[in-house]
């Protein structure tokens, strides 16, 4: 055992728990009461230093960040995907149109053809409404993990 | 959510995503730009700019360190940069800082000759031990607070603690070992004035 009194670095170590001290001072801690009343000192510093009040913003930090940053990067409303789809849409009612024009009567054409086309937008919209819905919940749900 | 994933939404332009790193590490810069900047008006501009910065910066990030230790140094550095420019020092520290610089660990131990060996802050009321702490934490100067604070509040490594301040590892210890102990004799001191 150490006989003489360890330094304040020593007692420092102890009272951090700190991989570096030697297996000496240890031992001396346990036998001296003076360093070890002096390591329990320091274990009672940082106790209270740890329970010190910390300072805060007294504003909304992020607000008044983000309104200072460049507008987002927004995905494009219409993807390609679904303008080549709507054009295909067309070209097909297009093409249909031409050829029940020349079978029947022009009122039942424009019949089938406005209801079928009501139809398909309805179900467009609500499927592209349906994706954009997920893909907000998908990234909350990300970004709080 | 993981400092890689945060960083790459926020390249992506995700506004989300970094006000979830402001929430994040808002504390941590508002220890540092609190013990280095005296008014009020001036760490409000500090600490946006200190995101202002982070934002423009982000796709330099290089994942060397944590997320919030590059944040904390660019709020280290900001507060310099602004003292620097201001020609101001940390505040009403300067003539203690530069005793700091001098003082050996011999002029410490002279300090606490003082001290009754039988005087422990165990003797001291917890209330009343929290008051003189916040005094003697007041008295160090501000590079020694930021020092205690990173270390014994924000609970951040050695290393960490060097990254942020861009000093090296052994003043770092150095450092924090010369505040604790005038941290604890300032306490024991004033304590025995109070109670003479």
């Amino acid at each position: 055992m150490k006989t003489t009194h360890l330094s304040e670095d020593e007692i420092q170590r102890y009272a951090l728990a700190e991989h570096s001290r030697s297996a000496q001072s240890i031992l001396h801690m346990e036998q001296c009461p003076q360093c070890r009343t002096a390591g329990l000192d320091y274990q009672l510093l940082f106790e209270d230093l740890k329970q010190q009040a910390a300072p805060a913003f007294d504003f909304d930090l992020a607000d008044q960040v983000l309104s200072q940053l460049p507008a987002p990067k927004t995905q494009p409303v219409f993807s390609l995907y679904l303008i080549f789809s709507v054009l295909a849409f067309v070209a097909l009612a297009a093409g249909l149109t031409a050829y029940l024009s020349a079978e029947i009567s022009s009122l039942l054409n424009w019949l089938i053809i406005i209801t079928f086309g009501m139809l398909a937008a309805g179900l467009l919209a609500d499927q592209f409404t349906s994706h954009k819905k997920k893909m907000h919940t998908l990234n909350q749900a990300n970004l709080q993990h | 959510m993981e400092d890689k994933e945060l960083v790459n939404r926020i390249r992506n332009g995700d506004h989300h995503a970094f006000t979830v790193l402001i929430r994040n590490t808002e504390r941590l810069v508002a220890q540092i730009v609190f013990k280095m900047i005296g008014n009020a008006e001036d760490r409000r501009d500090i600490a946006q700019d200190v995101y202002l910065k982070a934002y423009k910066n982000i796709p330099l990030f290089k994942f060397k360190s944590k997320l919030s230790t590059w944040i904390a140094q660019i709020a280290y550095n900001t507060c310099l940069n602004h003292l620097e420019k201001k020609k101001l020092v940390f505040p009403e520290n300067e003539h203690r800082e530069n005793e700091a610089r001098q003082s050996t660990l011999e002029d410490l131990a002279d300090q606490s000759a003082d001290l009754n060996d039988n005087e422990t802050l165990k003797n001291i009321f917890s209330s009343q031990r929290s008051e003189l702490l916040k005094l003697a934490v007041n008295k160090l100067p501000a590079v020694y607070q930021i020092l205690i604070t990173l270390f014994h509040y924000q609970e951040l490594s050695y290393e960490e603690i060097a990254q942020i301040t861009g000093l090296p590892d052994g003043t770092v210890k150095n450092y924090l070992f010369r505040a604790r102990k005038s941290l604890k004799d300032e306490i024991l001191l004033h304590y025995k004035k109070e109670d003479l």
